[in-house]
């Protein structure tokens, strides 16, 4: 039997069991539009806005049995100072210098990458006073007298309970201080939008007047990853965060990957954007082939954002079809199995024997490109 | 009703395999005969092919010496299909033609594509355009694969009528009517429509109307909406993505702002009222170009050129950044040569060619300069004399290369009919400008857009009133 023929033959008798079975089945979900895969892509660090709209979809997602799959860039890991300078501190009242000038040294590390994120002033100024303390007990003058002058930047107006330190300690750090009195001051500004958290120091403020030496800058912008470094003032100094681009979304190609992978006929593809003025999450149903078809856009600073959310959400996410139950007493005489195998017959035999009786080798399925066109 | 609906699509099927006849016949578009472009006189043999659109290998594909029939079966139904005639004269492509995609379905009658099939790298005329002396304007491709054109001025006042070009039949029709203004500035949507700023009514006053204009539709094609901050000349816009448009810049009665907006769609598909940006512009400017660097949802927007509030040209440039609403602080690498009413096109490596325009003396520049984000702009090459150095229209062709084509070599003076194919060197970021057939007519102001079957269509402008049809290389454009 000629291959189109054979094809012939089983669509039509798949179609007729097909139509059949899907009567027959019992309590079926079926989404019309197909999706069956949730994508979320949103800041790092994200705002407690968008983490309730996060929270949200995902409750959604699960709720109505979608598959939930987060390619959100990864959160940036917690500055591990606050711990290491508590570490530090507490080997310090142990006398366990070296324990103590690891953990310090670490907390010190870490301010200097992240620009003393999770530390106050004062607990700033402590990593390096704790250091320099560490190192005057070790012997290593040069190197206490830099970290004391560190600490002392960085609190300029910040002297020692000569009850609870030695009195050379003391002396020493009396003397760290006033070397810095006696640096000249210049303003240091941090360029960063306004909706921008800025800490100079550990303060929060975008300008401030400091001393001449090493200050830490850190800055958080919604939707976007926080930045922090060490900053060497010499003079009126201005710095701005680098303008690292938000991770993208995920394009709908990759994105159609992802749901053929999976074996779903569409993504709904959720995009979180974090940035002010307008935090917005943005909705899209995108089929295995890439292709976009519904959106739905949300503000998420409006006040009905969460009934918007819902909204768009009933609406992208159709909800399952009604069960349909077969109930013998309703039956219809088209519902009986002799029916369709009878008629099944018919189908199959007004298929198969005009074609198998006048089959010319035409290529059922396929068309043929004539152009209307002689030369 | 699920036993009877699979009942009919059985029937269907039956009804489908029984007729094995099913036929596509494309029509074949020829130059007029004895035209430089006519490819009858030298081709002695065609290959015909049926491939997926965007395939370099195609489904189905043989060849056929002069005088015998085209015939090529077995094609299969499906989307994006697209038929490639190429033109041999020897075992050289002296020929090329492909149509727009297409779909083959057993339960729709066969489509009938239409195919341009001219010599390559040369123009041809095309059916003349329904506002024949139209200058300026903007073109953008519509919902359904034709080519929308609006805005500009004739020699009666600014041209309101948008006229598509269908491809398929090669006609221009008359859709919607705009609100006439001069100058305005025109920016797609990506769903077939597109939004119209700025610009002065007939009478000069600012144009504070924000149209948004779908040429396809039957009726009410225009909604507007009206926005006093949008008065603006010499502002620009570009689509960022996701159904949303930013427009930056312009020159209000004061002066040139920095300040930006966007203008998005909403839920429902109406177009939302325009939402000013907090973050502006570090030098306010007019008269500048905004090329996006990638299509990729947030791909950022360089801000290149334009005059600034002394009316001297920005040397530097700027980036806009969609995800963040916001233009980056600090971001502001200068150009080799600052300058204004250049033409901008992005190269397929991401990178932004930059042509043309006026420097500080009011001197036309030859200098081509490339921007990347990293590098900022570097000299790129010289374009040749009597190249077109403004009004010149620069097109970003199918395969990566761009086209330069007529143009102005100085302000106020005659069209040019030169046309010069640019394509970037990878290795050394330099550029190749080699000249390419000349425009049928000289013209300068005009648009020229890529058709959804790869070639060029130049429109109107100073110094002609026809349409010229340019067929690129075949190679890049499957």
């Amino acid at each position: 039997m000629p291959r189109p023929l054979v094809t012939c033959v089983l669509v039509a008798c798949a179609t007729a069991a097909g139509a059949r079975v899907a009567h027959g089945q019992e309590a079926r979900d079926a989404r019309d539009d197909g999706v069956d895969l949730v994508v979320f892509h949103g800041p790092a660090a994200p705002s407690t806005r968008a983490s309730a709209a996060r929270a949200r979809v995902e409750a959604r997602a699960r709720d109505t049995g979608l598959a939930w799959l987060d390619l959100s860039p990864a959160a940036p890991p917690t500055s591990e100072a606050p711990v290491k300078l508590r570490a530090g501190i507490d080997a310090y009242d142990e006398l366990r210098w070296e324990d103590a000038r690891a953990a310090l040294t670490a907390a010190a590390d870490e301010v200097w990458r992240t620009g003393g994120e999770g530390l106050s002033t004062s607990e700033l100024s402590d990593v390096f006073l704790y250091r320099g303390l560490v190192e005057t007990q070790l012997g290593n003058a040069a190197h206490a007298w830099d970290d004391l002058v560190r600490a002392s930047t960085l609190v300029p107006t910040r002297t020692l309970d000569p009850m609870r330190f030695a009195p050379r300690t003391v002396e020493a750090f009396d003397r760290a201080r006033a070397a810095v009195a006696a640096l000249p001051r210049a303003r240091l500004t941090v360029a960063a939008d306004a909706a921008c958290a800025v800490a100079i120091d550990g303060g929060a403020a975008a300008q401030a007047e400091v001393a001449h030496g090493e200050h830490v800058v850190r800055v958080a912008c919604p939707g976007r990853a926080a930045w922090g470094a060490r900053v060497v003032v010499a003079g009126d100094q201005t710095v701005a965060p680098p303008d690292a681009p938000a991770p993208a979304p995920p394009d709908d190609e990759t994105l159609g990957a992802e749901a053929r992978v999976r074996g779903a006929a569409a993504v709904l593809v959720v995009t979180v954007t974090d940035a002010a003025p307008d935090p917005t999450i943005v909705l899209r149903v995108v089929d295995a082939r890439g292709r976009a078809s519904r959106r739905a856009s949300i503000d998420l600073a409006d006040a009905d954002a969460t009934a918007a959310l819902d909204a768009a959400l009933d609406r992208l996410l159709a909800p399952a079809a009604p069960a349909v139950i077969v109930r013998p007493d309703d039956a219809q005489w088209w519902q009986s199995r002799w029916v369709w195998l009878a008629a099944g017959a018919v189908v199959t035999a007004a298929i198969t024997i005009p074609l198998l009786a006048g089959d010319d080798g035409g290529d059922g399925g396929t068309f043929t490109v004539r152009p209307e066109w002689t030369w | 009703m699920v036993t009877r609906a699979g009942a009919a699509l059985a029937l269907v099927a039956v009804a489908g395999c029984g007729d094995p006849a099913a036929e596509v016949a494309p029509v074949i578009d020829l130059p007029a005969a004895g035209s430089e472009a006519d490819p009858m006189l030298t081709i002695d043999a065609v290959e015909l092919s049926v491939a997926r659109a965007g395939d370099e290998a195609p489904l189905l594909s043989a060849s056929f010496a002069r005088g015998e029939p085209l015939v090529l079966a077995g094609v299969p139904a499906e989307d994006d299909l697209v038929i490639h005639l190429v033109g041999r004269a020897g075992d050289v492509d002296v020929a090329y033609g492909r149509t727009c995609r297409f779909a083959l379905s057993l339960d729709e009658p066969a489509p009938a594509p239409h195919l341009w099939f001219t010599r390559i790298v040369r123009w041809a005329d095309a059916a003349p355009p329904v506002v024949p002396d139209r200058r300026g304007g903007a073109a953008w491709t519509t919902a359904d694969d034709t080519l929308a054109v609006a805005l500009g001025e004739a020699a009666d006042g600014p041209v309101s009528t948008v006229e598509v070009f269908d491809p398929s039949g090669a006609t221009w029709r008359g859709t919607a009517e705009v609100l006439p203004r001069r100058g305005g500035t025109l920016a797609p949507l990506g769903d077939g429509r597109a939004v119209i700023v700025g610009g002065r009514d007939p009478g000069g006053a600012a144009m504070r109307a924000v149209e948004i204009v779908d040429p396809l539709a039957a009726v009410d094609g225009v909604d507007t909406i009206d926005d006093p901050r949008l008065g603006l000349d010499g502002t620009a816009a570009v689509a960022v993505g996701d159904g949303e448009v930013v427009v930056i810049g312009g020159r209000d009665d004061a002066g040139p702002v920095a300040a930006a907006w966007r203008i998005r769609v909403g839920d429902d598909g109406q177009v939302e009222p325009p939402r000013q940006l907090v973050s502006t512009l570090a030098t306010p400017r007019a008269g500048h170009t905004l090329t996006r660097l990638s299509d990729d949802l947030g791909a950022p927007v360089v801000v290149i050129g334009g005059v600034d509030a002394a009316g001297e040209p920005v040397a530097t440039a700027e980036l806009y950044r969609p995800l963040g609403q916001a233009f980056s602080p600090g971001f502001a690498p200068p150009m080799v040569v600052a300058r204004s009413r250049h033409v901008a096109a992005r190269m397929p490596d991401g990178s932004v060619l930059v042509a043309g325009g006026v420097d500080a003396t009011g001197a036309p520049v030859t200098t081509l300069e490339r921007f990347t984000i990293d590098g900022g702009f570097v000299v790129a090459g010289e374009l040749p004399a009597g190249a077109g150095l403004v009004d010149a229209a620069l097109t970003e062709l199918p395969d990566g290369r761009v086209l330069l084509s007529g143009g102005r070599t100085d302000e106020g003076a005659a069209p040019v009919e030169l046309a010069y194919v640019i394509r970037l060197d990878p290795l050394d970021g330099s550029v190749d400008v080699i000249e390419t057939d000349d425009l049928d007519a000289a013209r300068a102001e005009h648009v020229a857009a890529v058709l959804c079957d790869g070639t060029v269509l130049a429109v109107g402008g100073d110094g002609a009133s026809t349409a010229d049809r340019y067929q690129p290389p075949p190679a890049g454009r499957r």
